[in-house]
């Protein structure tokens, strides 16, 4: 069966994982965090790819930053690339190494028509190192900046038609940055090219300490929570089943509380109609 | 200079000094939305020295290690996105930190700890077996070079560093009471990974002194004559076998036999 729902790969869930049994079930992993020579980590990557199909999850590769790509940082994304066979590989519309300085985190910018240049010819750039497309997904936001000259969906557009690369949508970015800022997630979905989605994020989020409800902080700390299943549910049924991930980086659980969360999301893909047999009940 | 990059210019000053983003909006909200943006990465980068030194941490306590940290994070950056190996240079900055003279074990703890880090991510490669030695003539085995494996990492401690980082290194350290249980004498340590975990080999200095002159291309009879001196009554034999059983060493390259050539 095709890649349906899956779960960001935890080492302490190693033997589940590798065990667990269900249909179209996969695994996402951190790309940066096997770029090493050798040893268990990559031993039980194997393992986990022998039993599962795997998505390579980049973080580091700073697409947005106005600089040309790390192309040793590309070597070795292509290395775990050839080696592993991942059914998809993703990165983010974000920067974070600036100036031979790795920022471990996603770091926003103006959308100028300039940044989306830079941005294009980044990812065009890896995406010929790599020999295949990748997917661009949407970041967690903080604050309003001035200057942008293009909205993020129009950005990720114009990015997916320049470059061919795809998205990776992460509905709970997509609400948690609404919050923040102030715009309407529902509208942001609805406005995202549907045949681009090569894969969807489903993640929980917690509220500021200091600031509260007001400003949502994209922790992956928690259950995906009701709103974000609804805007997902609504997205599936306009566009049609795509692979989607549970994302949990941290309080992580037993796996069988992530197995049901990845269940439910199985279910929402399986009973969408495709859009094949929507197209035909139309005719 | 472009405006992005004069952006990404002011936001990184911005994150690591208490600098202001201007002209970008709302001064509040910018402030606001920075610190978030501060908060992971700095979160990022002390979860990615726990992860690397969990025995400093252990020893030390949380608040002392996140001091330490945020201290060495001061003047220490990484410089690519693989976290695996970052702090290289945290156990030598340990060592100049003047709270680090009432623990004089502790460099050597975090020592160990990179040790076991760089064991971990080390390239694969094969170890010498006990059976490779059973067809070569008794009198040429002091002509061949026992190659420590490229996991390997032997040093030697003023401290008995090695054996307070063996009852504290996480998952499974000591409680607390017993943590400094130890003889108070120098001692070395041989840390690698032969097969498919990290492994320690506690070294007296005969032992030391034979395996670092193995590192440092010397045949067996002349690591052997080293260790000798030092103590004359070691028994290399059983050392010897030790050493390999531990896997310790390389496959040996036969002299004339299957030569690598080095390409350029």
């Amino acid at each position: 069966m095709r890649p349906s729902a899956g779960i960001g790969f935890k080492a302490e869930h190693c033997s589940d994982a590798v065990e667990c049994i269900a249909s179209g079930l996969w695994f996402e992993v951190h790309a940066e965090n096997y770029m090493v020579e050798g040893g268990p980590r990559l031993a039980m990557l194997e393992t986990l790819r022998s039993a599962h199909p795997v998505s390579l999850h980049g973080v580091g590769l700073s697409l947005a930053a106005d600089a040309d790509p790390d192309m040793r940082h590309v070597a070795r994304l292509k290395m775990l690339v050839d080696r592993f066979e991942p059914f998809v590989v993703s990165e983010h519309l974000a920067w974070s190494a600036w100036r031979g300085v790795y920022n471990p985190g996603l770091l926003p910018f103006p959308r100028t028509r300039s940044a989306l240049d830079r941005v294009v010819a980044n990812v065009m750039r890896v995406q010929e190192a790599l020999g295949r497309a990748i997917l661009i997904e949407n970041p967690a936001l903080y604050m309003p900046l001035d200057g942008h000259q293009l909205a993020e969906t129009e950005f990720l557009d114009e990015l997916v038609r320049q470059s061919g690369c795809g998205l990776l949508i992460d509905v709970n970015n997509v609400y948690v940055s609404a919050n923040n800022l102030g715009f309407s997630a529902q509208a942001y979905l609805e406005s995202i090219p549907g045949a681009a989605i090569g894969e969807i994020h489903l993640a929980g989020h917690a509220a500021d300490m200091r600031y509260g409800e007001s400003l949502l902080i994209d922790t992956h700390d928690a259950p995906v929570c009701e709103a974000v299943w609804g805007l997902y549910e609504g997205l599936i049924d306009r566009v049609g089943p795509r692979p989607t991930l549970i994302e949990r980086d941290d309080n992580i659980p037993l796996f069988a509380e992530l197995r049901r969360e990845r269940d439910r999301a199985h279910a929402v893909l399986t009973s969408a109609p495709s859009l094949e047999c929507r197209e035909a009940a139309h005719v | 200079m472009s405006d992005l990059a004069a952006f990404q210019d002011q936001f990184s000053e911005a994150l690591h000094h208490s600098g202001d983003l201007t002209g970008n909006g709302d001064a509040k909200t910018l402030r606001i939305g920075l610190s978030v943006h501060r908060n992971t990465v700095y979160k990022a980068l002390i979860d990615a020295l726990r992860a690397n030194y969990p025995t400093v941490e252990r020893l030390a306590g949380d608040e002392w290690f996140k001091a330490s940290a945020y201290a060495f994070l001061a003047e220490n950056h990484p410089e690519e996105a693989s976290l695996s190996a970052f702090g290289v240079t945290y156990p030598d900055f340990l060592a100049t930190l003047p709270a680090a003279a009432e623990l004089p074990y502790l460099p050597g703890v975090a020592r160990l700890d990179r040790f076991w880090t760089e064991a971990h991510i080390a390239a694969d490669a094969d170890v010498l077996s006990p059976a490779a030695l059973a067809g070569i003539p008794s009198d040429s085995l002091f002509d061949l070079k026992f190659r420590l494996h490229p996991s390997a990492r032997l040093r030697w401690f003023a401290q008995p560093s090695p054996s307070i980082w063996r009852l504290n290194r996480p998952p499974s350290p000591v409680p607390a009471p017993d943590r400094l249980d130890v003889d108070w004498v120098a001692e070395g340590a041989l840390v690698a990974r032969p097969r498919g975990e990290v492994v320690m080999l506690m070294l007296d200095a005969a032992s030391f002194a034979f395996l670092g002159k193995c590192l440092a291309g010397a045949t067996l009879g002349q690591a052997a004559t080293r260790a000798l001196e030092i103590d004359s009554a070691a028994d290399l034999k059983t050392r010897i076998a030790q050493f390999i059983t531990f896997g310790a060493f390389m496959p040996i390259a036969v002299p004339g036999s299957n030569q690598r050539e080095d390409h350029e």
